[in-house]
């Protein structure tokens, strides 16, 4: 199967020849080919939700780790690793906001395990230890609850530090 | 996802935002996340997955944190009542319901209290627990052996984490279908009981002992007659720090002969070196241990002398150039030499290397020779260990890499824990090239030794600022100024003007994730200085460079009239006898911060 290429399309139109093994770290992927039997060499595999700058970035993320082992089933118990980042995908995802959360959205819908924890990492690294106006300006969000909705809060964090 | 508008944190899925929390502290989550806006305050209160760790919280957060969460939504829960959080576990449950948290997952229990026990055992009862670290101030009371009984006896137990060892291990009533598949002892360990718990949990599959022990150091391991070889043990890591000989671990290692996985450290710094002799290894690895795949080595031996009896590193490296280590086990072995003080000092490792604590710093610059079993080899070597000292000083580390291994750099990829040593000069771009050595993200705890008084070329301002930037999961900071022999801070002439440099570029500065502070002060003054500019830190430990001033009575004198509800802890020096002095070493406080 070694050399086997399939065919993936995104959403405007762009066709990426892709090798299989690499391919298959998605399990989207892996799941169209093995269960619904779609062929490998004919078959373009569109992918409605990815459009063509995202994908190609992916497969670029993917081409980089198709060596890797896959990643443990079970991570119920798995300590917080924030920083288990290594220093390729740190240069790979200094991009812009929109497109890492346009590759979260893409590595959960290619359902690509690793993909989707480097980037929920990355996200999580830019938010800890901010307060909440702080993380307002970084991600471009309104605060959106009323005056007497803060006040609300406010009373309950100060009920909480009389008890 | 659409095409034309680009997503944003805010339009992510709750999924999506849910994993995000699942890299976050608590914290963050409950004081910053829920606060944002109205679908963060929803997201955050019905998410379920939350790991409370209380280690550096402070006093008045973990108050608040009893109120505003739900503990059906804690899966992990982390307390620790040492020193500078004394006292936590009680507050904990005079503010918690330990029956409420019923999906509890992972337990962290450090130095608990007999008189604590039965509400802890009342949590056990209640929830499924899988990975339980637990830690007793009293270890050999019945008490602490019967908990830890009624921990083992949990069918959902699968990993047990244990800080006592023997005292706590010996006289507790092992139950017949224990669960356990994975077990790690801290501290001393015989290798009897070591046994004795693989035999007694027939599920267990892997074993961590740091450090096993062998009690009468003069004969070697001799086996009992209801010592069987124990067939389901995959996976058995030890760290030795006794003396231990070739013939010592032949015996134990045979007990298991179904290993697939061994890593041995032996640390102690003998004479003894047949441990070195990978001709025996072989022999032994392919007829006790025939289905070992993976072997991690890490010895060191020491002989003093020069002439025959010294060996080389190519006398030793070479039995392991076999065809059984290159190409059937594949391993990559390396032997440094340090040479210093007629001793010669031998190290012989399994690369990457795995060793929990490594010193980097000028001790290694004595190293005279290195050599690796592959002729070919270039690779970095990789040191798998959390706690590191190494020399801020980038000339000097190029020149270890020089001396220890040519072209081949070493590098620190998981470390938790840095000390750095500086000497005369805080060099140019020493954090970027830190940068380089380290993974940064990874550092919990910093610690910065000035070894002598320091000229700061560049603004320390800028380089700590940098250093801060790259180090997002710091929480802990130390800075060294003056020695410390033994009980008494050997206080240098120049220290005042460092403490002042550093105390201003550092301490009056540090970012909110940092929540703890080890500093020198020079009085009840300095420490106000420091306490009044963080008010986000969760512990502070202060130690006064002058003893012979009420430092501590200063201190809760000021809590006091700041109407503080801080916890204060001293830590004793020795008594010289002076009425004037007190002999503080070091004062510890767990802070009460209020919210902003």
């Amino acid at each position: 199967m070694a050399g086997n290429k399939i065919k993936l399309q995104s959403n405007d139109g762009d066709t990426f020849d892709v090798d299989v093994e690499i391919a298959k770290q998605s399990a989207t992927i892996k799941t169209m080919l093995e269960d619904l039997g779609m062929s490998e060499e004919d078959d373009v595999i569109p992918l409605p939700n990815v459009n063509s700058a995202i994908l190609k970035k992916v497969i670029q993320w993917a081409t980089h780790h198709k060596d890797d082992p896959p990643p443990p089933e079970d991570d119920e118990n798995r300590e917080k690793n924030l920083s288990d980042i290594s220093s390729w995908d740190q240069d790979f995802l200094k991009v812009d906001q929109g497109t890492l959360f346009e590759l979260i959205l893409a590595a959960n819908y290619l359902d690509i395990k690793g993909l989707l924890d480097v980037t929920c990492k990355t996200v999580a690294n830019m938010i800890k230890g901010r307060t909440p106006e702080e993380i307002r300006r970084q991600f471009n969000i309104k605060n959106d609850f009323t005056p007497q909705e803060e006040e609300q809060i406010k009373k309950e964090n100060e009920w909480c530090e009389e008890k | 996802m659409s095409s034309t508008r680009k997503p944003s944190l805010e339009t992510l899925p709750t999924e999506i935002l849910h994993q995000i929390y699942d890299e976050l502290d608590s914290e963050t989550i409950v004081f910053s996340m829920r606060i944002v806006s109205k679908r963060f305050y929803s997201i955050t209160n019905v998410y379920n997955r939350l790991q409370l760790d209380f280690r550096y919280i402070s006093k008045s957060h973990m108050r608040m944190m009893a109120r505003l969460i739900d503990p059906q939504n804690v899966i992990s829960l982390t307390l620790a009542d040492v020193e500078e959080t004394s006292g936590q576990i009680q507050l904990f449950l005079s503010h918690f319901s330990t029956d409420r948290f019923i999906r509890l997952h992972s337990l962290t229990l450090t130095y608990l209290n007999d008189e604590e026990l039965d509400q802890f055992a009342k949590l056990i009862q209640k929830s499924s627990l899988r990975t339980v670290s637990i830690s007793f101030m009293d270890p050999e009371s019945n008490q602490a052996k019967q908990f830890l009984t009624s921990i083992l006896v949990r069918e959902t137990l699968r990993t047990l984490k244990l800080g006592n060892g023997d005292w706590v291990i010996n006289g507790t009533r092992w139950p017949k279908r224990c669960k356990l598949q994975n077990m790690i002892i801290f501290r001393g360990c015989d290798w009897d009981i070591a046994h004795f718990i693989v035999k007694c949990s027939s599920n267990l599959r892997k074993l961590t002992v740091r450090c096993i022990l062998k009690y009468d150091i003069d004969k070697t391991i001799t086996l009992l007659p209801d010592m069987k070889p124990c067939n389901h043990l995959s996976y058995l890591s030890l760290c030795v720090t006794t003396d231990l000989t070739i013939e010592d671990v032949e015996v134990f290692l045979g007990l298991f002969p179904k290993l697939t996985y061994l890593e041995l450290a032996c640390l102690k710094d003998g004479a003894n070196y047949s441990l070195f002799d990978g001709r025996r290894w072989e022999d032994f690895i392919q007829t006790k241990l025939p289905l070992l795949d993976q072997i991690k080595l890490d010895l060191v031996c020491s002989v003093r002398g020069i002439g025959e009896n010294v060996p080389t590193v190519e006398s030793l490296i070479a039995p392991f150039r076999s065809l059984f280590w290159k190409k059937v086990k594949h391993l990559v072995v390396n032997c440094d030499e340090e040479y210093e003080n007629d001793y010669h000092k031998f190290h012989l490792y399994s690369t990457p290397r795995s060793r929990e604590e490594f010193d980097y710093s000028h001790r290694r610059k004595t190293i005279v020779k290195s050599i690796s079993n592959i002729a070919d080899y270039n690779q970095p070597i990789i040191i798998n260990t959390k706690k590191l000292t190494l020399d801020l000083n980038p000339t000097t580390n190029t020149s270890i890499q020089e001396n220890t291994s040519l072209t081949r750099p070493y590098i620190f990829q998981k470390v938790t824990e840095l000390e750095l040593l500086i000497e005369q000069e805080w060099p140019i771009n020493a954090i970027k090239h830190l940068s380089t050595m380290v993974n940064l993200l990874t550092l919990q705890t910093i610690c910065l030794n000035f070894k002598s008084d320091c000229n700061f070329i560049v603004s320390l301002d800028t380089e700590v600022k940098a250093l801060f930037e790259q180090t997002l999961n710091l929480r802990s900071i130390r800075i060294i100024c003056n020695d410390d022999i033994g009980m008494q801070v050997f206080v240098r002439d120049y220290s005042e003007k460092l403490m002042f440099i550093t105390r201003n570029s550092i301490a009056l500065n540090l970012p909110r994730h940092i929540k703890t502070l080890d500093i020198e002060v020079k009085d009840v003054e300095d420490a106000k200085t420091v306490l009044e500019h963080n008010k986000y830190l969760a512990r502070v430990t202060f130690r006064p460079i002058y003893r012979g001033e009420r430092f501590s009575d200063g201190i809760a004198e000021w809590m006091k009239n700041m109407n503080r509800d801080d916890t204060l802890r001293n830590d004793w020096g020795v008594f010289c006898g002076c009425d004037a002095c007190d002999s503080i070493k070091a004062v510890h406080l767990w802070l009460y911060n209020k919210l902003d």
